[in-house]
């Protein structure tokens, strides 16, 4: 009795493990870019054509991605990188809490915020090679 | 017989100008190695130093190229390195002594992991008709090897906040007779924080 409560108990213990490892794994940092991008660009769609039910979709799904943004910075302690992922993802916050409200022009100006923040970042940490972008740390 | 004597007298003669000739060819041999230059000593130490910076994230979040740099670096020096070196730590106060590779690597890894944008540049002077000359002062070593000495400008951003410093310095580095750096001293003064007007 008592080795198969050791057995089950262990058993879920690897299981907790293993997840936690998944969990602590990083997508590549250009699928997340290319995410961004796409997000981005929607949410620019959604304010223009003041649909803010699909503005707030956006925007969360763009502070899910910040939030991956930053977990890839924080390793290196690039505190910068770290500071604008949180930056954007906290005016991702604001576009939606904005739109959620149908506050469309508060959340532009929190959209300028997040553009600010990219541009930032890309200026600092992404470097152009001809064919295609170096991660500067 | 005076043939004969002749032809042996000659003989002698021929093998002992190939044998003289030997000898001065393989006397001759150690002196080919090329002499030490003081400028492109100089020139190789800011460029390896400068290069320290130059390595990338891949997609995964994995260093690119950062051993690589730092491998250049330290082939410079002699396997019982001396080297001073400015205060590396914000609690360290003055300068800090190392001793051996091991050590000194740690101190080139931490210029890799922390500073970007790295622009020693050697300081130039204008005189009479000598328009911006590098000046490496140099002096041929008791033991053997060379001595040289010059003037930097060092100029880098911190890498966790890119807040960009100057600070004028020296160096002076003390070659071996096999080419590699057997002592080094690094002087940087005041750092200043260069900020947009």
């Amino acid at each position: 009795m008592n080795r198969v409560l050791i057995l089950i108990a262990g058993a879920i213990a690897g299981s907790v493990l293993v997840a936690a490892a998944f969990a602590e794994q990083h997508r590549p940092y250009n699928e997340i870019m290319k995410d961004v991008a796409s997000a981005f660009a929607s949410l620019k769609k959604s304010l223009d054509a003041n649909s803010a039910a699909a503005a707030a979709a956006d925007a969360a799904k763009l502070q899910a991605l910040f939030t991956e943004t930053e977990a890839f910075w924080a390793p290196f302690e690039t505190k910068d990188a770290m500071n604008f992922a949180k930056s954007a993802r906290d005016a991702a916050a604001a576009v939606s809490a904005a739109a959620k409200n149908n506050n469309v022009k508060t959340a532009q100006s929190s959209y300028a915020v997040i553009q600010k923040n990219c541009a930032n970042c890309h200026f600092a940490h992404r470097e152009e090679t001809g064919k295609g972008f170096l991660i500067k740390p | 017989m005076h043939r004969s004597i002749l032809i042996v007298i000659s003989t002698l003669i021929a093998l002992g100008t190939v044998f003289e000739f030997r000898a001065q060819t393989t006397q001759q041999a150690p002196a080919a190695k090329p002499a030490l230059d003081p400028a492109k000593l100089a020139e190789d130490w800011m460029t390896r130093l400068n290069a320290l910076d130059d390595w990338y994230l891949s997609v995964d979040g994995k260093e690119v190229g950062r051993d690589e740099v730092v491998n250049k670096m330290m082939e410079l020096y002699a396997r019982d390195v001396i080297a001073e070196v400015p205060p590396h730590d914000e609690e360290q106060i003055g300068p800090v002594l190392l001793r051996g590779t091991a050590n000194f690597k740690k101190w080139v890894d931490k210029i890799s992991r922390t500073q970007v944008k790295l622009l020693y540049i050697q300081k130039r002077q204008t005189k009479k008709q000598f328009e911006g000359e590098k000046l490496v002062y140099s002096t041929p070593l008791p033991w053997g090897g060379v001595g040289i000495s010059f003037e930097i400008i060092a100029a880098y951003s911190r890498r966790e906040d890119r807040r960009k410093f100057m600070a004028p310095g020296s160096v002076f580095l003390q070659y071996g007779v096999d080419g590699k750096i057997e002592r080094l001293r690094l002087y940087l003064s005041e750092h200043a924080e260069v900020v947009a007007l």
